[in-house]
């Protein structure tokens, strides 16, 4: 049997479609370049149909109008549309300030004028908002805190399994100390960002939840792991002749 | 994969912003590789669930800060789970005829001279059928790393991996592909 000890070097080369310096690879790079032209070849739908799409969700996105995206059947998702009028109409009567604290966080200063706003009536409200706070928590690095956040909008709107899944994986990101985790922001934005937009309802928005609430606590625990000293529980069934177990960036 | 290149910056400005020019060099920078990722790893519908990734993409870039290969890394977490929704969707449904569930024969992927010429010009299904030794991770790996054109790190963000598990899996991915050339020999 032919050695399996490639270098980090040769494989680099032959997943870079560059000639292994190791022969016993090189019968296998054209089946790299195959793999290759199916990304390059790939048929998708014409940019030209897809892009004012996509444009347009990030510019409704970006601008935050509210009840402009709302679609599906999530029951924050029709109160909002209700309250959406009624915000648009609100804004032009008290000036700039409803609009202003709109963009509050929990902890911002403006995050109560915010709240008394929604109390009388003015301004979105809703687990919709709830979530666009917590997306906010996430850029600010609290990404525990954003999962607290979403999980009481959760509870209010009586999905109980999700808002657990959601606790936990808090907790989680507290026990590792993981808040500033790159990785555990990534997870925690999705996940907001999924459940913000998703036409998943029932069973199927649970799961959703959970799911995506388990990979937030695998990148806490990742996040730990990683930085434990000479464990990585993910290299625990290595092979023999394994080289690779350097932790240095390509 | 070609590198989007210094003009990144600009375009992921722009497309926060909504500019449709920016979508444009997004859309086809990288819808390419994930819909060959898509369908690879044996999505229903790939094409559709492209468009779902780059919808989401849309409505999630105000809130992304980073660099290139961070960008890329995200939109494959993205596809990802995007792929799990589905799967999970279509875990109730019977599956229907001619999908990948029907794994590939392996057997179509052999060695020799003969076979090194002709697979210069794999198709599709031999792509599919040459990668069925592997694993679920090890294909993983393999499609991350050189169809999507991530690096190890980012490969391993997507799946929730330390990067040693990722060096240790692509290791044994390309041993698993050279033993069945050896044993087609």
């Amino acid at each position: 049997m032919k050695s399996e000890e490639w270098s980090e070097r040769d494989l680099e080369n032959l997943f870079a479609g560059r000639e292994p310096t190791e022969g016993d690879l090189a019968c296998l790079a054209p089946l790299v370049e195959a793999l290759r032209r199916e990304a390059e070849n790939s048929v998708t739908p014409e940019a030209g149909t897809i892009v004012p799409a996509l444009a347009k969700a990030a510019k409704e996105a970006a601008v935050d109008v509210p009840g402009g995206t709302v679609r599906g059947s999530k029951p924050w998702k029709r109160r909002l549309v209700v309250t959406g009028g009624v915000a648009a109409l609100a804004t032009v009567g008290v000036g700039g300030a409803a609009v202003a604290s709109d963009g509050a966080a929990p902890g911002d200063l403006l995050y109560s004028v915010d709240q008394a706003f929604e109390a009388v009536g003015i301004g979105n409200g809703g687990t919709q908002e709830r979530l666009d706070e917590a997306a906010r928590l996430t850029e600010k690095g609290q990404p525990d805190q954003a999962l607290e956040h979403a999980a009481n909008a959760l509870r209010k709107e009586g999905d109980e399994d999700a808002a657990r899944a959601l606790v936990q994986a808090a907790l989680a990101v507290q026990n590792q100390g993981a808040e500033q985790s790159v990785e555990v922001r990534a997870e925690v934005s999705e996940m907001l960002q999924w459940m913000g937009s998703t036409d998943a309802e029932g069973r199927d928005f649970g799961q959703g939840v959970s799911e995506r609430a388990r990979g937030v606590e695998e990148a806490a625990s990742h996040g730990k792991s990683a930085d434990a000293p000479g464990h990585n529980k993910d290299d625990e069934d290595d092979s023999p002749g394994n080289s690779g177990q350097g932790r240095n960036k390509d | 994969m070609t590198s989007f290149g210094e003009g990144f910056e600009s375009a992921l400005s722009a497309a926060k912003a909504g500019e449709e020019w920016a979508w444009t060099a997004l859309y086809r920078h990288l819808s390419g590789p994930v819909q060959g990722y898509l369908r690879l790893r044996g999505a229903m519908d790939p094409e559709d669930l492209t468009s779902e990734t780059f919808l989401q993409v849309a409505k999630g870039i105000r809130s992304f800060e980073g660099d290139e290969p961070a960008f890329r890394s995200w939109v494959f977490v993205i596809a990802h789970r995007r792929l799990i929704d589905e799967r999970r969707k279509t875990s109730r449904r019977p599956a229907p005829a001619g999908t990948l569930e029907e794994a590939p024969d392996p057997d179509r992927f052999r060695g020799g001279d003969v076979e090194d010429e002709a697979m210069a010009q794999l198709s599709s299904m031999q792509v599919e059928a040459a990668l069925a030794p592997l694993t679920k991770d090890q294909k993983e790996v393999v499609l991350l790393r050189i169809v999507a054109g991530l690096s190890v790190s980012e490969a391993a963000e997507v799946m929730k991996k330390s990067e040693g598990a990722v060096r240790v899996l692509q290791h044994r991915a390309v041993a698993a592909l050279r033993r069945r050339r050896d044993e087609g020999a």
